[in-house]
């Protein structure tokens, strides 16, 4: 009887146990950002006039998460004396905020810092200001859509920004995104999917997608021996799943691009398709946020 | 429906409660008069929390002698479609302790598998396996029931890290 007690108890323990999956919802669809309105609707900034549009083909695109770009003037002054990113053309930046007691948006006061074009598009409310995503550029930039991005229950709500670079008589789409922080990558791929899956043919896709070495339980613990023996991390497997969609990986090989607490990992990627692309590089002697700007130049058709 | 951590912990209440009932309730005339001498309590089962497997694990010992046991721990779970399944074997040393109370050192290696299924129909998902070494310090009391608490550290393919576990199971 003992045993058979034993064993009950074991069932139920076992089955209370934490693993199972965790949902994530529906995607949005591409809206053009001057149809948003109300506390999220977008802040932009023209190119200033008598500014010369240099942009050449090659392009050099960066992205960088400014971790909340509150030291805009830091970030200017890092991003302005780097001789790779002084002149680069476009910027895809994740963790821009704008606040109404600030004069105006974070990454609006950078682009005037560096004269370039932007567009902020918040993701969410965060106190009584915005957190969201911003394109940088120093050639015309339109035809801004953003997409709520499917989100697990335990992440932040995100988005997807895709936006028409153009370059010497070409075109060339760009998709910037910022995914959840600890999802797993079923999850990842998934919230992921909407923005990349049916792209143009010629296409680059950047940002913070927090491709994080560990798999974690609901969302809130990362099992470390997981990653440790048997190898988790989520990069790698991100790149492997945007091969499949003939995107090629130039960042695969970059090594870390943010740290903290003493850990440093290849949480940002740039994928590009339909293009020929140089290696990415990383500026790691940045020490304005707790990631580093990752580049590529690309070559339009 | 509850939520999954206080499931978890209520079932840990309850097993908690069950074992130690068992290991100290006061035998009955009846039992005590069928009871043959005591013989030496060599094996153990146990449910492990977090530890050597990551998540959970189940696990069998035997005690040697008095400063020398065996044993493995065995794991799976499903994280978000992610299968883990681990085995890992260890040697127990007992350097200090006295009667059922004791410190103890876990040492073996970790055998492990990750199976990434797809989520998605363009994408065939991947797997991982590998193996690591474990180092576990930690207090064991050890009677009709047992209880462990363990800092561990572990190394492998992805460098090496801290961890922690629990144990609880019975002997006999």
């Amino acid at each position: 009887m003992d045993v058979l007690i034993r064993a009950l108890l074991l069932a139920c323990l076992l089955g209370a146990l934490p693993g199972c999956n965790a949902s994530i919802g529906d995607p949005g669809v591409w809206v053009p950002i001057d149809t948003v309105a109300g506390p999220l609707a977008p802040e932009d900034r023209a190119l200033p006039a008598g500014v010369p549009r240099m942009a050449a083909n090659p392009l050099r695109v960066v992205t960088f998460n400014v971790q909340l770009g509150a030291n805009v003037d830091g970030i200017a002054a890092a991003l302005a004396g780097n001789d790779n990113l002084a002149h680069a053309d476009v910027f895809l930046l994740q963790e821009e905020e704008s606040y109404q007691e600030e004069s105006a948006a974070r990454a609006v006061r950078l682009a005037d810092a560096l004269d370039l074009g932007c567009t902020y598009v918040p993701a969410r409310e965060v106190g009584d200001g915005t957190h969201g995503l911003a394109i940088l550029s120093r050639v015309p930039v339109d035809n801004v859509e953003v997409m709520d991005l499917p989100d697990s229950s335990i992440a932040n709500p995100r988005i997807a920004l895709r936006a028409d670079v153009h370059v010497a008589g070409s075109t060339l789409r760009i998709i910037d995104l910022h995914l959840g922080a600890m999802l797993n990558i079923t999850d990842r791929i998934l919230q992921m999917r909407p923005a990349v899956l049916h792209a143009a043919d010629t296409v680059l896709v950047a940002g913070d997608f927090n491709s994080n070495p560990y798999v974690w339980d609901d969302g809130k613990v990362p099992v470390v021996p997981v990653s440790v023996v048997a190898g988790a991390d989520q990069g790698p497997i991100l790149d492997d799943y945007m091969r499949t969609l003939d995107y090629d990986t130039p960042t695969a090989g970059v090594g870390p691009t943010e740290h903290m607490y003493g850990v440093s990992s290849r949480l940002d990627a740039i994928y590009t398709r339909g293009l020929q692309v140089t290696p990415g590089q990383v500026e790691r002697n940045m020490d304005v946020s707790d990631h580093w700007p990752l580049w590529v130049d690309v070559t339009l058709p | 429906m509850l939520p999954r951590h206080f499931a978890s912990a209520t079932a840990l209440v309850v097993l908690v409660m069950l074992l130690h009932g068992l290991a100290f309730a006061e035998p009955t005339a009846t039992t005590t008069a069928a009871t043959p001498p005591q013989t030496p309590r060599r094996h153990a089962v146990y449910i492990e929390l977090l530890g050597r497997g990551g998540l959970w694990g189940a696990g069998y010992d035997y005690q040697i002698n008095r400063w020398l046991g065996a044993g493995a721990t065995a794991s799976f779970y499903v994280l978000d479609s992610q299968r883990v399944t681990a085995l890992c074997p260890y040697i127990a040393l007992y350097p200090l302790g006295h009667g059922h109370h004791r410190a103890f050192l876990h040492l073996g290696p970790q055998f492990m598998h990750v199976a990434t299924p797809s989520p998605v129909p363009e994408w065939n998902g991947t797997s991982s396996s590998g193996v690591g070494g474990a180092l576990s310090a930690g207090y064991e009391y050890r009677n009709r029931i047992l209880v462990r608490v363990y800092a561990m550290g572990e190394a492998g393919r992805g460098g090496a890290a801290p961890w922690l576990g629990a144990s609880l199971g019975w002997t006999f």
